[in-house]
């Protein structure tokens, strides 16, 4: 068992006090675990501790200090270094600068998107709360992009409307050029310095210390560039660590996102909920992962196969290459799956652009040239480029109410709030998202409930409160894991098992998805969690070891991908982005409701909870189910 | 040939290196200047040893780290890749160029490596910008059309047409 305590673990073997600049108090301790070990940990207090240092992570430390609370962020990269970054198109709200719109026009989108998997009364939240949030970020000094008489631009996405439905494309997704995630980065990092949040960068949050009585009371990280184990205890903890799109092969994700936050949450025995709902790309680039817009099928690109055969046509025989893209990624699969894929392992799919006129490369399809050229050494004028369906969001993660509070099923009650735990962004689960999360609500995702979090802990919480001390092993078995996957003496290095995971994620629970392929990749992954047991670390140190890191990076993963999978066969109906072939409608009277994954003793255990129909107040009615065509 | 140019350009800094004090020519890429968001202001990049074996590959490591997880997925392959294949061959010099070029903010660095903005001039003489540059350059110069390529100097991918220049365009763009 990885995370049995190791035998020779003792006590702590001595104490000193040591001031520093930081505004917490600390003091280090040594612990042994092992005849020839030690490691070397340091003791801070805060009144809140944040977990990320993307977009949810800042926004909840900005409004943590604001509201007073000595806080510190834990981040394993540079703030501006978040995936956040990457992030282009804006952010969702109804703020009315182009056409008429109302909040709840933008929630019937949302809930409408969700697959009626969204929780009603997050989802208001969310949506009501937008165009304030847009606001403050306005005042904080993000530099949207403006309209002619000075408003906010907000440009057009798809599945925005007006009049919920009936009233034509919504104008909705407030901008900042093509740079929105990166602005609100840079907006929010600059926020967080002014309001002096205590940024601990490049530390490693291992695990949450969750004491006797299942409150959590802080978390224990590892400062990368010292080796030095710490063990932040704090009233309230945010993990804001976001996605797990790396489980997959091919993913739009940076290699950053490992799902961290999740597999903490999931190893102190907290489920992880609707795991099996990812949103999938069609074409993104075979080994990169960046992606070939859809525009370049609207302008008359074609997908082939292994035979040359315009494979679309049989799928989609009217629409052909411009059907939808979960009926171009699902098509795409199948191919692959029944040998007609492309390239050596015919584990992808051809996109011929190379009859269309170079003009057209130019103007109307700009820097898929390029993006072919350098990612993957392709004359789109010659050659197809090769493509598969990519991971482009995880709609699943922590399960949390609309206050950002962590929540899971304790007795009878499915909403039971885990005491001094909280989530915002991509890593959790408001549920905002549902099944399929709507373009650009994202960012607005990430600042709505990152302000959430803050909020709710000014509620609830006083700075400077006395806290219950830790308990005398807080964060022992982490250290006992740590050490013994420190010292891990098997034969499979890291990068082929994580090959294996991603090759599995993406061949079983992609995007067709039936009975067989998923018990299947049940059997799979299972046999790849068993081979973790058989990694080998090569390098022994605590400083600088990405060894070391890639290797906790790849348990994370392994847990996000386990539970997704056995999700993904447990739920017999399509919804979403969870589309079975074998069960092809939305089953309402079955599968309303939330799958709640539980990691223990190295399997997945299921439950379920209960969709929230209910809104909050009478300010809006509740938006009945509606059968959606796919 | 851009690439030629680059070449010489390269070989000419290398090159006055030897006939310069290190400290001054190091100054020719001290900016952009320190900012708040320098990831650690406090890390002295003079303090290199490459010569101690531990500390080398304590710093090689960190700065592996800071290449491949730039949070930003076309800087991870493109910088990630060149930085995993050269690090061991660099001398103090590029090592000092590569921690200046790390500070960089990622949608400007991605800009200039891939040609969409002209980079300032102490970025366009960095040595290692130069290099990472020149690779992408030559990918771009052998697998793909000028004609269909964007004019150098401006921006490729949007994901969006703000401006409706076609007739029948998707009104929620290029998605």
């Amino acid at each position: 068992m990885w995370r049995c305590i190791a035998r020779g673990l003792r006590g702590p073997a001595s104490t000193r006090s040591t001031s520093n600049h930081s505004l917490g108090s600390h003091f280090y301790r040594f612990f042994s675990s092992g005849a020839n070990s030690s490691y070397t940990v340091v003791d801070h207090t805060y009144d809140a501790v944040v977990v990320g240092a993307g977009g949810a992570g800042l926004r909840a430390a900005i409004g943590l200090s604001e509201h007073g609370f000595n806080t510190a962020c834990i981040t394993k990269l540079f703030p501006t270094r978040s995936h956040t970054v990457a992030a282009q198109g804006g952010i969702n709200a109804a703020l009315g600068n182009m056409t008429e719109d109302d909040w709840r026009w933008h929630m019937y989108d949302t809930v409408k998107g969700s697959d009626w998997l969204g929780d009603q009364d997050a989802i208001q939240y969310m949506c009501r709360e937008a165009p304030k949030a847009v606001i403050e970020l306005e005042n904080y000094g993000l530099p949207f992009s403006r309209t002619e008489d000075g408003k906010i631009y907000q440009r057009a996405f798809g599945g925005q409307s007006l009049n919920y439905g009936k009233g034509g494309q919504a104008y909705r997704c407030a901008c900042a050029a093509d740079r929105t995630g990166h602005a609100l980065l840079h907006t929010l990092y600059g926020q967080a310095m002014r309001h002096n949040t205590q940024f601990f960068v490049e530390y490693f949050a291992l695990d949450l210390l969750i004491n006797s009585d299942g409150t959590c009371q802080g978390v224990i990280a590892l400062n990368m560039e010292d080796g030095t184990l710490h063990r932040f205890q704090a009233a309230s903890t945010i993990l804001a660590t976001g996605g797990y799109g790396r489980a997959y092969f091919s993913a739009t994700s940076a290699h950053t996102c490992t799902g961290d936050g999740n597999a903490m949450v999931a190893r102190a025995g907290i489920p992880l909920e609707d795991l099996e709902f990812v949103q999938f790309h069609p074409t993104g680039i075979y080994g990169a992962g960046c992606l070939i817009t859809e525009g370049s099928r609207g302008e008359g690109g074609i997908l082939r196969n292994s035979e040359g055969e315009r494979f679309m046509e049989r799928y989609a025989p009217t629409a052909k290459d411009l059907a939808s893209r979960d009926v171009v990624s699902r098509a795409m699969t199948m191919e692959i799956r029944e040998g007609r894929g492309v390239g050596p392992l015919k584990d992808h799919i051809y996109l011929h652009l190379n009859h269309l006129p170079p003009d057209v490369l130019k103007e109307r399809l700009p820097g898929i040239s390029e993006t072919a050229a350098i990612f993957a050494g392709v004359d789109v004028t010659k050659e197809p480029i090769p493509v598969l369906p990519t991971v482009h969001y995880n709609m699943g993660g922590i399960p949390t109410n609309h206050y950002g509070e962590v929540v899971t099923i304790k007795g009878d009650n499915p909403d039971a709030v885990v005491s001094g735990l909280m989530a915002a962004g991509e890593t959790a689960c408001a549920s905002v998202h549902g099944a399929n999360r709507l373009g650009a609500n994202s960012l607005l995702d990430i600042v709505v409930f990152g302000r959430a979090c803050a909020n709710r802990v000014a509620e609830i919480r006083r700075p400077g409160e006395k806290q219950k001390p830790l308990e005398k092993d807080a964060g022992q078995r982490t250290i006992a894991w740590l050490d013994k996957l420190r010292n891990s003496n098997g034969s499979l290095p890291t990068s082929q098992i994580r090959l294996n995971m991603q090759r599995v994620m993406q061949n079983n629970a992609a995007v067709f998805r039936t009975q067989e392929t998923l018990e299947e990749g049940c059997q799979l992954i299972d046999k790849t969690w068993e081979s973790f047991h058989d990694v080998q670390v090569k390098d022994r140190s605590l400083i600088w070891n990405s060894d070391l890191i890639e290797t906790i990076e790849l348990e994370n993963l392994l847990i996000n991908a386990c539970i997704t999978m056995y999700s993904a066969e447990a739920r017999k109906e399509s919804r979403g982005a969870h589309a079975r072939e074998d069960f092809k409608v939305r089953d309402d009277g079955n599968w309303m409701k939330h799958t709640v994954g539980f990691w223990e003793n190295e399997k997945v255990r299921l439950d379920y909870r209960p969709v929230h129909l209910n809104v909050l107040d009478d300010e809006v009615e509740s938006f009945p189910p509606k059968a959606r065509v796919y | 040939m851009a690439s030629f140019h680059l070449r010489r350009l390269v070989s000419s800094v290398l090159n006055s290196r030897v006939q310069t004090n290190p400290l001054l020519t190091f100054r020719c890429f001290c900016s952009p200047p320190v900012t708040p968001f320098t990831s650690h202001a406090s890390y002295d990049p003079n303090s290199i040893h490459l010569s101690n074996q531990e500390s080398k590959r304590r710093l090689f490591n960190r700065l592996l780290y800071r290449s491949k997880q730039r949070g930003f997925l076309e800087l991870d392959l493109v910088l990630g890749k060149w930085v995993e294949d050269n690090i061991h061959s660099l001398d103090e010099y590029r090592v000092r160029a590569l921690i200046l070029l790390l500070d960089l903010e990622n949608p400007d660095l991605w800009k200039w490596i891939s040609g969409q903005e002209q980079p300032p001039e102490s970025i366009h003489i960095n040595p290692v910008f130069a290099a990472v540059r020149e690779g992408v350059m030559k990918n771009l110069e052998s697998h793909s059309a000028p004609e269909t390529r964007a004019t150098p100097g401006k921006p490729w991918v949007r994901g969006w047409d703000d401006i409706k220049k076609f007739p029948g365009g998707s009104i929620t763009g290029n998605q």
